[in-house]
């Protein structure tokens, strides 16, 4: 016993260093979403700001147009500035990836009403852009 | 001197302790994004953002309070489009909140991931194979050999848990192509999920007749001049110069009656006595062993840690193992039993002074390594004696070298990683290139490729390559597991050993049939 206290002791004494602390994190410091880079089964490259992770689509702000890209349409997604990396769950993402993703973007709770309008009316736009899921 | 009395007497404990202490430097957590409930006075330390029923955010990056029905901290509030902020300067009421995230460092993705992953594992490869016990595998390493991905190396095999995160560096056999790339491909063949750190190439350039290869405790060395006329035994007294003698299809295994004996209570251990000839002049000698685990390890991480406790084993894997003291516990019963312990033998076998515990080896793929032992004689010989829980190691040969030297590897960063459909993933490739709080994580079925550029070779200088990856995983929970009635805390340091032994004895053969061929295929 007195060995396991003394490496106890000893370890929390020195302190171990993990990541760093989410007061450092971006994403928890800024209002935007991660950066999303979308590629198209047409082979349409879309690059912008994650604004909502829905069922069924990504939500993007791309060329300051706010975009909704069905998984159906997607041949690859990536999120290269959350924390983790992760291999080929984003172009069908499952519930749970879905759920851990949408804290990477602005709307985590959903784009709302008011937001849509704000949004859409900022980029000129009456309703979303949605990529067709089968060009 | 009284200090190094002390420091003497409790040298294991140390080694453990700056064990634990250098993996602590590397643990590796990310950052989760969650819900906070409004109902409950708090404060929120962690950054924090409302979201508005007008669609602007609040940005409370020093947290807040929670309190009265209204959220309070000094923060900055965003218009839906971001285009305009203006500070907090007064308390936000709940009722014009839709909700609040905040973001907490996770170590282990633990209960949630363990849950998550039950119903998954069976929509990927099939309740079938999910009864099979198909586990302590790892990243698996694979290298094109005419076209045929052959198994080289499987990485950090017993890091099972963040505090355990460690770096491995493993023996290929991989030579450049013409253009100077060495190419190698990474799977997740087990039901794990793995979390990658940082993965790189070593190379160590040495002459053609020498054999570079890891050895413990001293780094990448070469080494040349068989040193003839060792001989070796084992403790049921079997001549092993022939099946030891060289790297093939015979492989060392325990004795049937040895194993037999451990089981009924007998000796725990078996051994491989090492007679090497003494040569003047020379003060060292390299063991070079190539060596895996035997799934006996496996069962017993696994079968008797795991499904031995029932749904306890959720919190066990999500809970205990991050605990400082449990991973103590638990890492000071696997060194007493586990692991190939090599030491000299002096005094006509009255002494053993341990010289390294080896502990690397997975059950998948061959693992070389060197163990440099002090060449004490003892009369006219040098008497070494690796030691192990019987049956736990399956050994393909092992070697003698009187010359020994310490190369010093050059380090290749991954130049490209590419997916499963050739795609380039540079992020993928950020992810992996140094140790941080950045990991890759792959789930069963994943397959990824790595290109090293090399460069090409040189006119009499052979170049030896080596994986070293720094990582950890956890297993995934199979529903029979959890099915099982017990609800015993794992507590293997006040097992018998011989018991468990038992039940190696009646599942081995059935286990090592399956292990290959259950393998999760890659999607």
């Amino acid at each position: 016993m007195m060995r396991y206290a003394f490496l106890a002791s000893l370890a929390l004494a020195v302190g171990c260093w993990t990541s760093p602390a989410p007061s450092n994190f971006p994403p928890g410091r800024a209002p935007a979403g991660v950066q999303a880079l979308l590629e198209t089964q047409s082979g349409t490259q879309v690059v912008g700001e994650l604004l909502e992770v829905r069922d069924s689509a990504y939500v993007v702000l791309f060329s300051n147009r706010v975009t909704i890209v069905p998984y159906l349409a997607l041949r690859h997604a990536e999120f290269p500035h959350q924390d983790w990396g992760q291999f080929g769950s984003y172009t069908r993402p499952s519930a749970g990836t879905r759920d851990r993703l949408r804290w990477y973007s602005r709307f985590p709770f959903g784009v709302n009403d008011t937001a849509l309008a704000t949004l859409l009316h900022a980029s000129g736009q009456t309703t979303p852009d949605i990529v067709a899921s089968n060009p | 001197m009284m200090m190094i009395r002390l420091l003497h007497r409790h040298r294991i404990v140390l080694a453990l302790t700056i064990a634990f202490l250098a993996v602590a430097c590397i643990i590796s957590s990310h950052t989760e994004g969650t819900s906070v409930s409004l109902n409950a006075t708090q404060h929120i330390s962690s950054p924090m953002k409302a979201h508005l029923l007008d669609g602007s955010i609040a940005v409370f990056d020093h947290g807040g309070d929670i309190a009265n029905r209204q959220i309070s901290g000094t923060g900055m509030r965003y218009d839906p489009t971001l285009k305009t902020a203006v500070a907090v300067t007064a308390p936000i009421p709940l009722d014009s909140v839709v909700g609040v995230e905040t973001f907490e460092r996770v170590v282990n993705p633990g209960r949630t991931l363990l849950y998550s992953t039950l119903a998954t594992a069976g929509t990927i490869i099939g309740a079938t194979a999910a009864a099979v016990a198909i586990f302590g595998s790892c990243p698996t390493i694979y290298v094109d050999s005419a076209g045929t991905q052959v198994l080289q190396a499987e990485s950090f095999s017993y890091s099972i848990a963040p505090l355990l995160a460690k770096r491995d560096v493993d023996r290929l056999q991989v030579a450049s192509d013409g253009s100077g790339v060495v190419r190698l491909t990474v799977r997740n063949e087990a039901l794990e999920t793995h979390y990658l750190d940082q993965i790189e190439l070593l190379e160590a350039s040495h002459a053609p007749d020498e054999l570079a290869l890891p050895a413990a405790r001293v780094g990448i060395i070469a080494v040349r001049h068989r040193v003839a006329g060792v001989t070796m035994h084992d403790r049921a007294g079997r001549n092993l110069a022939d099946v030891l003698g060289a790297a093939d299809e015979r492989v060392f295994a325990t004795d049937s009656l040895t194993l037999d004996r451990a089981s009924r209570g007998g000796p725990a251990d078996d051994y491989i006595d090492v007679t090497i000839p003494s040569a003047p002049g020379r003060d060292s000698v390299a063991i070079v062993l190539r060596a895996r685990s035997s799934l006996l390890t496996t069962m017993l991480l696994y079968d008797e840690m795991l499904a031995g406790q029932g749904a306890k084993a959720l919190d066990y894997v999500g809970k205990d193992l991050q605990r400082v003291t449990k991973l103590a516990q638990l890492a000071d019963w696997y060194v007493k039993n586990l692991g190939l312990r090599v030491s000299v033998v002096t005094n006509d076998g009255r002494e053993q002074r341990q010289i390294v515990r080896l502990v690397d080896f997975g059950p998948a793929a061959w693992r070389d390594v060197a163990v440099v032992v002090p060449a004490t004689a003892d009369h006219d010989s040098v008497h070494v004696r690796l030691a192990f829980l019987a049956d736990a190691f399956r050994i393909d040969h092992l070697q003698v070298f009187g010359d020994l030297r310490e190369l010093a590897p050059r380090s290749v960063p991954i130049a490209r990683v590419l997916d499963r459909d050739g795609k380039l993933r540079p992020d993928a490739r950020e992810v992996l290139l140094r140790t941080d709080d950045l990991q890759l994580q792959t789930w069963p079925g994943h397959e990824f490729k790595l290109e090293f550029d090399v460069g090409g070779d040189r006119t009499g200088i052979a170049r030896t390559y080596f994986i070293a990856a720094q990582g950890y995983y956890t297993e995934w929970m199979r529903g029979r597991w959890l099915a099982t009635d017990s609800t015993t805390d794992f507590a293997p340091w006040r097992k018998p050993v011989a018991p468990i032994l038992q039940r190696w004895l009646i599942t081995r053969d059935s286990l090592e049939q399956t292990f290959f061929r259950q393998r999760v295929p890659i999607v």
